[in-house]
């Protein structure tokens, strides 16, 4: 049995990264982590080693990849230049949203040894919700 | 196990290891710290340690301090099976 969902509905989930929604969002921020964050204060504070501004502009939302009728996708675009302020190993990537202190989207990455006064590039990557199958 | 001093202050994990301390840890992690320039190996005779309970290093080793590093940054995806959104 086949079942189907507007892409409108999982862009609506998306469209928090991108413009937000009001007490919540957009995402302003791309940081890479030393763990795992679970709260704002993780990703932005305690386990924070680089980071870059994020703007509307570096969110594109569009088809997914994914099974099922309707999956959608958010790329976030490659930031480049980053000053490593703490050294450590990094080994996820968090979106925030500074101006509610809200921590949006984690996710992980190939754990690379990071030095303070290096410099750190995001490169482009991407979320996305499969539709329902 | 291994000794170590650490020469600047880093993150790995949660843990947090403060320039100027000297800490015991598993042998391969160490390594990791010593090849990153992040610490100095001790002696086994070294007795001002401070035993920290952190894992192993397992698998592949973190990639190396680059003075540019490009991160590889997986993508997420969020299934929907039996119309229940997945995280």
């Amino acid at each position: 049995m086949a079942k189907r969902i507007n892409p409108s509905v999982l862009d609506g989930a998306l469209n928090i990264i991108k413009t937000g929604i009001s007490g919540l969002g957009p995402a302003n921020k791309i940081i890479a982590c030393s763990a795992e964050p679970v709260t704002f204060t993780d990703a932005n504070v305690t386990y924070a080693l680089a980071s870059s501004v994020m703007a509307g502009t570096d969110f594109t939302i569009a088809n997914g990849i994914t099974g099922g009728n309707t999956p959608r996708k958010i790329t976030m675009a490659a930031k480049s230049g980053a000053s490593i302020t703490t050294t450590g190993t990094a080994t996820h990537v968090a979106l925030v949203d500074t101006v509610n202190s809200a921590l949006l989207l984690v996710t992980t990455c190939t754990s690379q040894a990071l030095t303070a006064g290096n410099t750190l590039n995001f490169p482009s990557w991407g979320d996305e919700i499969g539709a329902p199958t | 196990m291994m000794k170590i001093h650490a020469t600047t202050t880093f993150m790995h994990g949660r843990t947090r290891f403060e320039a100027g301390q000297k800490y015991q840890i598993p042998g391969r992690t160490g390594g990791y710290f010593v090849h990153s320039g992040w610490a100095t190996e001790l002696p086994d005779t070294e007795a001002d340690t401070l035993y920290i309970d952190i894992a192993e290093l397992e698998g592949d080793a973190p990639l190396p301090v680059s003075t540019d590093t490009t991160l590889v940054i997986d993508t997420g995806t969020n299934a929907q099976p039996a119309d229940v959104m997945g995280a």
